[in-house]
């Protein structure tokens, strides 16, 4: 039989008996579309949720200050951690952001008009949001220009907002520290940080030169990607220390409890997902298998008749062999578009965009699979029917 | 009468039922000549349909030899076998078989499919044929639009598309009424006298046998 021939022939069959075979096809269609998802955004979609986790558990934050000093009665600890040591650690691998913080030592006076108040004060780098999933309430948290040209800006926590101003929408005017004239430009959302109401907001710039009493930075705050990176993290930022800051040494804090929670429960999520779409791909081919078997016994007369009129028992073996991958094929494609629509839907919801190669590394596993399926499950129906002999074919009713 | 096409001798066929061999050919013989129309009759179990499967070496004989255009048929393997059927035979079943949920002009297609025609001579042979049997205007019909004697007149135009040396036909009447059954026999007589076709045709019908040039009657063993 010409090749052409062969394809036109089970095209014809496939397609014509669409409402038979439209059951499997679609478990293979979401099977497909689930697996190329989940190869595809499983890395985004992790991290995705890990961000969530973030402004309930801090899953995936790390705190490092240095140990306390032996000797009793330490007039002064001037310790800090070194621009140097910011940068190394940053560079390690699962590790998205560093953000050191300096403290005023005791309260600040904040004045606005009539109204003077206390109030906790940091000098912070603009990283420190993104750490802690802070948002703002209203215009914009501490900027990295700001951070860059010291200005003289302010985010306040809703509390200070209140008690200088009555009430919360207050970007753009003014507060007076210690002779500073400093324009408030955002409002913290105090939702990732609640024991931060009272709290006032420099660049760690502006407060380092601004301020008076100001601590050293000795505080760092650290988060990783995802979970996974934690413990790697965690290893590594002491040896970072050790090599540029020799002599200082560090405690790291972070969620152990929430860290192990999280791990088991997305371990447990994960594999489930994962042996879901390869039962669902079984089923498929599974769905496959059966149809080929039963339509060998339904499409007995047929065999039979094209024997009688000069089919070899190849051309009946390639014929139902190349139903069973045209089938697979051409729903495993529509799998592929429905994939693909799944993963810009999801990059489109969490905000990433689709990793290119992971999504054509996707296509390729899912055509070689479902082609595999094909055969696998059209081989043995497919030599069934080709060794039928006509005589029983035709003598069947 | 012409010089012979087919030829078989003592030909004995017998089926293993329940442990037991059941003799259902015993020592027959027959001459089909080219272009001879041949008519098998006999009462039903008698084995003729048997018979039309042995010619179309759909079934080996128990014993016996069939020589084809002098030719020991009976050696030939699997793949030379439907090698013979395509080239040498057109079978047309019984019951007028077609491929159901298949149009008339792929149902006459398929046996050029199956000897590799090229693609661009295929539509002018199958316009052919179905005009010889009058079925022309039903060319893209399905074939379960058909009524009977048309679904018939398409098998037979299956059987002569890739220019058989003998049609085989079992019980083509059957299932028709008289006006339709003569409608066949004239083609069948047509068919033989244009194009040098033999015919071995399997009937009860006696009006139909006697459109043959010979009619062999089998009785049980
Ligand atoms: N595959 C078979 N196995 C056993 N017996 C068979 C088989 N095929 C046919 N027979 C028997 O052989 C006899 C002849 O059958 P058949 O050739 O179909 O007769 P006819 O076509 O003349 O009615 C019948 O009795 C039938 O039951
Ligand atoms: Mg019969």
């Amino acid at each position: 039989m010409r090749k052409s021939d062969l394809i036109r022939i089970s095209g014809r069959q496939v397609f014509r008996q669409y409402r038979k075979n439209i059951g499997v096809a679609m478990i293979i269609i979401l099977g497909t579309a689930g697996l190329i998802m989940v190869i595809t955004m499983g890395r985004s979609i992790e991290q995705n949720i890990s961000s969530d986790l973030e402004i309930i558990g801090n899953a995936t934050r790390i705190r490092v200050i240095f140990k306390p000093p032996e000797t009793i009665g330490a007039i002064q600890d001037n310790r800090e951690f070194s621009d140097r040591v910011i940068k190394e650690i940053t560079r390690i691998t699962g590790i998205e952001a560093v953000a050191g913080i300096i403290r005023k030592r005791g309260y600040v006076r904040a004045t606005s008009g009539e109204r003077e108040k206390q109030f906790e004060c940091l000098g912070v780098d603009h990283s420190f949001w993104h750490i802690h999933g802070s948002t703002s309430l209203h215009g914009t948290l501490i900027t990295a220009a700001d951070v860059r040209n010291s200005k003289l800006v302010c985010t306040i926590g809703q509390r200070v907002a209140q008690e200088l101003f009555g009430s919360v929408d207050v970007v753009g005017k003014f507060i007076r520290i210690e002779n500073n004239l400093i324009e408030v430009t955002g409002v913290l959302d105090t939702i990732s940080m609640p024991d931060k109401v009272r709290h006032i907001f420099l660049p760690i710039t502006t407060a380092r030169k601004r301020l008076s009493r100001m601590s050293p930075r000795n505080r760092l705050y650290i988060r990783c990607s995802s979970w996974d990176d934690v413990l790697p993290a965690l290893r590594q930022i002491p040896d970072v220390l050790e090599k540029f800051q020799p002599g200082d040494e560090v405690e790291l804090f972070f969620p152990v409890e929430i860290l192990k929670r999280v791990k088991a429960i997305a371990f447990g999520v994960k594999t489930f997902v994962k042996l879901a779409l390869i039962s669902t791909l079984f089923l498929g081919g599974f769905g496959i298998w059966n149809i080929m078997m039963m339509s060998v016994r339904a499409r007995t007369r047929e065999i039979g008749l094209k024997k009688a009129i000069g089919a070899e028992d190849k051309d009946i073996l390639v014929q139902f062999l190349a139903e069973a991958v045209l089938l697979s094929l051409s729903a495993s494609t529509l799998g592929i578009l429905l994939g693909w629509a799944g993963v810009s839907l999801t990059a489109d919801i969490i905000n990433s965009s689709p990793p290119q190669e992971l999504f054509w590394f996707s296509v390729l596993i899912g055509f070689l699979f479902s082609l595999f399926l094909g055969v696998a499950a059209g081989i043995v129906p497919a030599i069934k029917a080709s060794r039928m002999e006509v005589v029983t074919a035709l003598r069947y009713e | 009468m012409n010089s012979p096409l087919l030829e078989i001798n003592s030909i004995t066929k017998s089926y293993q039922i329940a442990g037991q061999d059941v003799v259902v050919l015993k020592q027959f013989s027959m001459t089909v000549g080219k272009g001879e129309m041949v008519s098998i009759m006999g009462p039903s179990g008698s084995g003729k349909s048997t018979l039309l499967f042995i010619l179309g070496l759909f079934l080996s004989p128990t014993a016996g030899t069939y020589s084809f255009d002098n030719r020991d048929v009976l050696q030939l393997n699997r793949k030379e076998q439907a090698g013979f059927r395509r080239n040498e035979i057109g079978f047309v079943l019984q019951g007028a078989d077609l491929l159901e949920n298949s149009t008339v002009y792929e149902n006459v297609e398929y046996p050029l499919i199956y000897a590799q025609s090229k693609r661009s001579g295929r539509q002018k042979r199958i316009h052919e044929v179905l005009d010889q049997v009058k079925l022309s205007h039903r060319i893209h019909h399905s074939s379960n639009q058909l009524s009977g004697g048309e679904r018939q007149r398409v098998a037979i135009a299956r059987a002569l598309v890739n220019h058989p040396s003998v049609i085989l036909a079992d019980e083509p009447t059957g299932q028709l009424d008289r006006e339709n059954s003569l409608q066949v026999m004239n083609y069948f007589r047509a068919i033989a006298e244009q194009t040098e076709t033999s015919l071995v045709i399997v009937t009860h019908d006696q009006q139909v046998a006697e459109f043959c040039d010979q009619i062999i009657i089998i009785d049980r063993g």
